[in-house]
Formats: C-alpha cells, sequence, structure tokens
C-alpha cells in the first residue's frame, strides 16, 4: 500500500485543515500554502499517485490504467453502496425509495477530478445573476450569487493556468470575456466530434473545441495526452490529464506546508461557541484520531459537507443550521442523453470522450423565448463490458444474439451521444438530511437525498430534444432516440447545500465562503453554488475555492492572493 | 474476417511480436480450487448459455478467480497500473520498440473500507464480526460464493444431463450473467478474456497505455494520428458491417424510445 500521507510530515501546527483533496480542497490548499499558510488535508479514500510530493515529476508513478473492470465494475475509487450506501427518495412523504449510489463522487486523492474527464468551460457572466433576470419561479428557489462573474475571472484565468487547459478563444458567439488566452491550444479532434460538429453547423449552430485540462502538449512537466481512449471515470496514466491531484494539490505538497494524510475518515466536526475547535476522524486501521488547526474549509463535495455539519450536532439541528437551510436546494445538471447510431464505425474508444460541444441550447436568461437548457458535449459510449451489459441486462439479450451484437456494435463503436447539462432549478424541497435506518461502515447515518425535478429543466428538456435529434440526423446517423432518464439521477454534477449570499436568513455561508454562524469554518466546493447554470462545474468550482482560501488571507481583497502572473 | 480487418490489425501484430505475448501474466484456466469439476463445468455450461463459448474465453477461470481473490496477498480485485506491457512507448510521434513491464499483474493493495466491502461480497455477512450493519434495514448480504454455489446445486440437483437453470434463483442468474460479460472482455490478468480472444472478436484493442491514438513529436511539436487506428477520420475498413437483424434492433429502440429512423 502507498503511504498514506503526502507532504511534509513534521509539521505540528496547522492554520488551516481540509476536509475532502477533491478539486475544491486542492485549489484552497495551493492558494492557503502559496501563501504561507500551513496546511493539512484530511482525505477518507486512498492514494494512488506514489511520489506525488516528489518535486521530479517523472518520478511520480500511479496505480491507475486503462483497466474497465478495475474502475467501473468493482469502483476502485467509488464508494461502494454496500458500505456506504446513500438513500433516495423524490418527496418528504417516503422514508426512501432506493438504497444504493446516489450520485457517489469518488474517495481518493484528487476526489472527483481524478476520474472526470475534466472539461472546464467557465460559467457566463449571467448565471451569476439569475433571480435578477428570472424573477419569482414559482416553486424555485433562485437567487443571485454574492460575488459576479469580474470577481471571478482572474481566478479562472489562475485554476487553467494551473490545470492547463486546452481551448480556442472566442470560439462561439456565446463565451464568457477572458483576460488571458487558454494556456494550450485544442488537441487532436476525435472523429465523432467532427461528425457532431458538422452536423450542428449544418443546422446554423456553433459547435466549438471544448475547453478541457488534458494537455495537448507537455506543459508544466507532464506528458502531451495520448488520447488513449479511457478517459471518462478512467485515472490517466499519464497524468496528462490535469486532475486536481497532480496539478493544484501537488504545488501545494511542494510548498512544504502541506501535509496530507489520506484514508483518514472525518466522523464530526467539535464546536465550541462560535469556533470549531477540532475534528474527530478514524486513521487507517479505524482507530479514533482528533486533529486541530486554527481555521477549517469543508470540501467533502456538496452531499458530504452537509452530512457532516449534520452529524456535528447530535440531537440538534446541525452546525451552522439555525435557519434550516443546511442541505437544502441540492442541485445536479439535469442531463439529456441524445443517442445517434451510425451505419459506419465511429471508434469512440480512441480519444479522450469529449473534444466538441455546443453551447446554443444553453440559452439566455434574458432571452425568455426559449428555456435555459445547458451546453451539449458531443461524445461516445462506453467499453466492451459496459456495452454487453448493455445489452445483457438492460434489454435481456443473451447467447447468439448478443455475441452479434458485441461484433456489430450498435451500441458502442458505432454510437454518438449528445449529452445536454441542463440547469437545475434550486428548491428548498430538495435537500440532504440523515436517513433514519441506514449506516455507513464505520456506523454512521448516510446521507438521504430527497429530490424531485422542476417544470423548470423538465421544459428545457422537452424543448431541446427534438433539436438534439436534428443535429443527430444532421451529423450522418442512421437511428436516433432520446435515452430513457436514470431515476435517482446519476450525474456526477452536484451542487447547492450549503448556498451562499449576503443574508444570514436565506443562505449558510457568506460571500467568502464562511459560514454565518462560525468565526473559522468555511466552504470551498460546489456546495456554495446558489445556482447550477449549465455548464461543467469543476473549473467554476476550483476558482471559487481559490477564492475562498484567498480571502481567508485578503478578507477584502482576495485578488492580493493570485500570483503577479494571474 | 475480410481482408479490411487483416489491414487493420497488421501493424497492431507486428507490435505485439516485440511485446509481451497477449496471455502473458494471465491466470490460466484451470482450477483455483474452489469449484469441483462437475461444478466448473455445469457453471461453464451456464455462462456459454450468456455468450458462446464463454468458456473458452474465460469467464469461469474470471469468476473463479474473483471467488478465491482473498486466497494471495494482495487479493486479486484490483489490477495495478499504470501498464499490461502490452503496447510500446511512443518517440518523436513514432512507436517505439520499448514496451513497459505489466504492472496489471501486481495486485493492489486494499484499504479498510475495500477490505471490509470484498469480503461482504464475497463471503456474505458472516465476514464481519457481529454481521451487516444494516441487515435490519436492508437484510443479510449472501456472499457471491454461496450464492453461486448453491445456484449451481439447485440447477444440477435432479439426475438430468443437462442443468435446469429455472431452478437457479434469479439473483444467480442476474449475477453470473454480468461476471460472464466481464469474464469475456476484462484485461485477461483478472483470469477472463484469455489471449485477449473477447477484445479481438468485438473488434476492440483494449488497453492502449502508453503509445495511445495520437503520438506528441517533441521535434515539430505537433501530433501525428496513427495510420492503422485514425483518431479523426473514418477507418477506411469496416471489419463487420451492421446485419439486417441488427438493423432491425436499432429501429426498434429508436421507435420504442420515441425517436427516428433516418437513413
Amino acid at each position: 500500500m502507498m503511504s498514506p500521507s503526502l507532504g511534509n510530515n513534521s509539521l505540528t501546527h496547522f492554520d488551516v485543515l481540509i476536509i475532502g483533496s477533491g478539486a475544491g480542497g486542492s485549489a484552497a490548499a495551493e492558494m492557503l500554502t502559496r501563501l504561507g499558510k500551513k496546511v493539512l488535508i484530511l482525505e477518507a479514500g486512498s492514494n494512488y499517485f506514489e511520489k506525488l510530493d516528489d518535486p521530479h515529476f517523472e518520478n511520480i508513478k500511479t496505480k491507475f490504467s486503462n483497466d474497465e473492470v478495475k474502475m467501473t465494475r468493482r469502483n476502485l475509487i467509488q464508494p461502494d453502496p454496500l458500505t456506504e450506501p446513500r438513500t433516495f427518495r423524490p418527496n418528504a412523504k417516503k422514508i426512501r425509495t432506493f438504497v444504493g449510489d446516489v450520485n457517489h463522487l469518488p474517495k481518493t486523492v484528487g476526489g472527483g477530478s481524478v476520474h472526470a474527464d475534466m472539461k472546464t468551460p467557465r460559467f457566463h457572466p449571467d448565471d451569476f445573476k439569475m433571480a435578477s433576470y428570472l424573477g419569482e419561479v414559482a416553486g424555485a428557489n433562485f437567487a443571485d450569487w454574492p460575488i459576479e462573474y469580474d470577481q471571478l475571472e482572474k481566478f479562472y484565468c489562475h485554476m487553467e493556468s494551473i490545470l492547463g487547459v486546452q481551448g480556442k478563444e472566442n470560439a462561439t458567439p456565446f463565451d464568457p470575456p477572458r483576460s488571458k488566452p487558454y494556456p494550450m491550444p485544442p488537441g487532436v479532434p476525435m472523429l465523432v466530434g467532427l461528425l457532431g460538429a458538422e452536423g450542428a453547423s449544418k443546422l446554423g449552430y456553433h459547435p466549438f473545441p471544448y475547453p478541457t485540462a488534458v494537455n495537448s502538449r507537455p506543459y508544466d512537466g507532464r506528458p502531451a495526452c495520448v488520447d488513449c481512449g479511457f478517459c471518462s471515470a478512467y485515472g490517466c496514466p499519464s497524468s496528462a490529464k490535469g486532475s486536481a491531484a497532480v496539478t493544484a494539490l501537488r504545488r501545494a505538497l511542494l510548498t512544504g506546508r502541506c501535509l496530507l494524510l489520506s484514508e483518514t475518515r472525518v466522523q464530526d466536526l467539535l464546536k465550541k461557541g462560535s469556533q470549531i475547535v477540532g475534528v474527530r476522524a478514524l486513521d487507517p486501521e479505524g482507530k479514533p484520531v482528533v486533529f486541530e488547526a486554527d481555521q477549517y474549509i469543508l470540501a467533502a463535495s456538496p452531499i458530504e459537507d452537509a452530512r457532516l455539519l449534520l452529524l456535528s450536532d447530535p440531537g440538534g439541528s446541525g452546525i451552522g443550521n439555525s435557519n434550516g437551510l443546511v442541505g437544502k436546494n441540492l442541485m445536479f445538471h439535469f442531463q439529456t442523453y441524445a443517442i445517434g447510431i451510425f451505419n459506419r464505425r465511429l471508434h469512440t474508444h480512441r480519444g479522450r470522450a469529449v473534444t466538441h460541444g455546443i453551447l446554443d441550447f444553453r440559452g439566455s436568461p434574458r432571452d425568455k423565448t426559449r428555456p435555459l437548457g445547458g451546453i451539449v458535449e458531443i461524445g461516445g459510449e462506453g467499453n466492451p463490458i459496459d456495452e454487453a451489459i448493455n445489452y445483457s441486462s438492460s434489454v435481456g439479450i443473451k447467447g447468439r444474439l448478443l455475441k452479434k451484437f458485441m461484433v456489430e456494435s450498435p451500441l458502442r463503436d458505432r454510437l454518438m451521444a449528445l449529452i445536454m447539462q441542463g440547469e437545475d432549478a434550486p428548491q428548498l424541497t430538495n435537500s440532504v438530511d440523515l436517513d433514519p435506518d441506514y449506516r455507513d461502515i464505520d456506523g454512521l447515518p448516510v446521507a438521504r437525498a430527497t429530490y424531485k425535478n422542476h417544470h423548470f429543466e423538465l421544459s428545457a428538456k422537452k424543448y431541446y430534444s427534438p433539436k438534439l435529434l436534428d443535429v443527430i440526423g444532421a451529423a450522418g446517423a442512421a437511428y436516433g432516440f432520446i435515452a430513457p432518464e436514470n431515476k435517482p439521477a446519476t450525474s456526477r454534477h452536484i451542487m447547492g447545500t450549503l448556498r451562499f449570499g449576503n443574508d444570514p436568513k436565506t443562505s449558510v455561508c457568506d460571500a467568502q465562503g464562511r459560514l454565518h454562524e462560525l468565526d473559522n469554518l468555511y466552504v470551498a466546493d460546489g456546495s456554495l453554488f446558489p445556482t447550477s447554470s449549465g455548464l461543467n462545474p469543476t473549473l467554476t468550482i476550483m476558482a471559487l475555492a481559490s477564492r475562498v482560501a484567498a480571502s481567508m488571507v485578503f478578507p477584502n481583497a482576495p485578488e492580493r492572493g493570485l500570483p503577479i502572473s494571474s | 474476417m475480410g481482408l479490411g480487418a487483416g489491414f487493420y490489425l497488421l501493424p497492431y501484430g507486428l507490435a505485439l511480436s516485440e511485446s509481451a505475448s497477449a496471455n502473458e501474466g494471465a491466470i490460466q484456466d484451470e482450477s483455483l480450487g474452489f469449484f469441483t469439476q462437475e461444478e466448473r463445468q455445469a457453471l461453464g455450461l451456464f455462462c456459454d448459455r450468456v455468450f458462446p463459448k464463454a468458456t473458452s474465453l474465460g469467464a469461469v477461470c474470471y469468476i473463479e478467480t474473483l471467488l478465491t481473490a482473498f486466497d494471495t496477498n494482495p487479493p486479486k480485485i484490483y489490477a495495478g497500473g499504470p501498464y499490461s506491457g502490452r503496447n510500446p512507448f511512443s518517440k518523436n510521434g513514432a512507436p517505439t520498440q520499448e514496451y513497459p513491464k505489466n504492472s496489471f499483474v501486481e495486485f493492489l493493495p486494499l484499504n479498510r473500507v475495500q477490505e471490509a466491502t470484498w469480503r461482504l461480497k464475497i463471503y456474505g455477512s458472516g465476514s464481519i464480526p457481529g454481521g451487516y450493519w444494516n441487515e435490519k434495514a436492508a437484510g443479510g448480504v449472501v456472499g457471491l460464493r454461496d450464492l453461486i454455489k448453491a445456484g449451481i446445486k439447485n440447477a444440477t440437483q435432479s439426475n438430468d444431463k443437462s442443468p435446469d437453470w429455472g431452478r437457479a434463483s434469479s439473483a444467480f442468474q442476474k449475477t453470473v450473467s454480468a461476471l460472464t460479460v466481464e469474464g469475456c472482455f476484462s484485461a485477461p490478468e483478472y483470469g477472463g478474456n484469455q489471449n485477449i480472444q473477447g477484445w479481438n472478436l468485438s473488434y476492440f484493442p483494449g488497453d492502449s497505455q502508453p503509445l495511445g491514438y495520437s503520438l506528441f513529436d517533441e521535434t515539430t511539436r505537433s501530433y501525428k494520428e496513427r495510420s492503422d487506428s485514425p483518431l479523426s477520420t473514418f477507418d477506411e475498413h469496416d471489419p463487420r458491417k451492421m446485419g439486417f437483424i441488427t438493423r432491425v434492433f436499432c429501429s426498434l429502440i429508436a421507435v420504442f424510445q420515441g425517436g427516428r429512423v433516418y437513413r
């Protein structure tokens, strides 16, 4: 087993303790350590990057590989629903209707950024003012962000530089303004992306090379991507993919001011008055241990952040929850899958999952004539076990017909998938609480998600589905359909639960990411999002986490935390 | 397999001649001590019903390897990484003759949670002191070893020559069906997909690192695509086109899902 600790083992006092080493936690650690703070990171999952704290990149050895069984069937880094279940219900009248994988994100050093294919578009300036544009939406709970795009723009640039983002400036009329070019040009396009883009162009839309944190050339000591085909849901064997682990986190570790303890599972926070005074956890052997620091950051993902606050006040309403909003406004992107089957093979097993996208279906809150959808990813689907399970388990095909389909491969080698990441309306009734009966391996109540779609996103799906099928047809497909929805939703884009805002009555955290009710507890991940936009959230999570961390040092001028080059 | 497939596979075959053989490091298809010979034969019949010749692809070996995973340390649950040794490195935009070692065969140690998870899955509630903690809410966990042994026993308890799989539980049928296809298309280090026959029959090349499909040339600072496996263009030939039945299947999916048949 690789060492459960990374970084400087000799540190004894910590300015900041961060729970979670994913996109948000790593971005916060990078900012804080660069500004001279001593940081302890507690990560529940294992480390699969040997010598991540070595200054020579070539010495880093990862255990990730092109292995479908390891990553998607046996879930090396995903929490297993047997030992770490979550529960789900569509409304509060039921106790639960499902037990299992409810939007689980990986637990590992680097968190969800390790399995993500790291698509990194920015949010649009309008996304920060949705309540102002939309007004009252019945049943929904839209709010403006307490910061505007301009206040995040330099942090976007900073994170794009750290991650190594490939992209093309002004590729669409919908691009948000940017003060710096992308660090790298787009890499080699995938056939499926080119076909989808051609189809979209024929219909007057504006396809573009998808901004992605994957090296299109050697960058920051990491090699160029070889387009191995195992990107989404896989850790990168060469670290050409800019996960938070090999970028922001590694930078933090190399300062000498950071210690990361993996396989260390936080159980609850210890509170005294308006201060957090410690964190109780279990070490890799399961023995209890307490950690202390001056300040604390929650970055364990929206569902686990809310769960931890609720677990930390047994018999009470949860830490920071006087207004009852901890866990509320849970959001996922509402994903619409338009599937095309082509007569010719598209070999989507070659490439980095997605190379092109379409923004025309995102819409604008200023335009009341059509609903707000989301960015559309043009990709393919899966590897052979996934394909065989689709035929055999989903459709019930076995024997010679199964073999025939595996040979001719209509649902893998000839498949194009257009995935629209539809904006999900925030609702007070969509929430996280603690299941009354189910426990995790440590004996703690698991998270229960209560979630039902709003007309807002359902109407967008209805409006844009025929248009997605138009694109599929124009791209040259022989057959097209909208895939049935998964219930519960399987999106790994999770947002909300600890909304930030200026009013303590309507939000959990303030504009700097600090809990209104506590002096030294901050949140630095997607939990803060008041609204979900319709774009992949990772870059915004990291930019916002970086800004939260900078605010801890420069409360009135977080931009001062940015390096001069930003 | 026509001329097209031969052309498609030729450069790969040449490369492999210098590399580890396709099956190097694979678990050999022989008894691992869990099933009796009769049980193996019966299970093989079930696997072959799920996928023709699944047994010769290694499905039974794959299943038995999983069920005996804890007989070795580390357990054979997660193969190592990053490379299998089946593909070479590249340099200056071209494949080299240098192959990495096969690190898939070096299975990964499990952490505390993974260990408990996989003992529960394979051995059931009895593997945990005090039993499965969610038993009151969810019921006990029947381990894969017991589930599969019982399914085989139930199906073969009559004197008929052929097992009656209708007597096996639906949990057995669902679980073993999934394990069968995993065994047909897994990396061979798990005991299945012997000699990468499963990947070959589905025209899937398997793991591709460290070579991949786009080769960056440090000297020109640009990419080169592999002529045998291009990234951005169609392959010259389709080794097996969709037949009539497959087209009907596609039409049915499109129609039942309210979609479209374009051409």
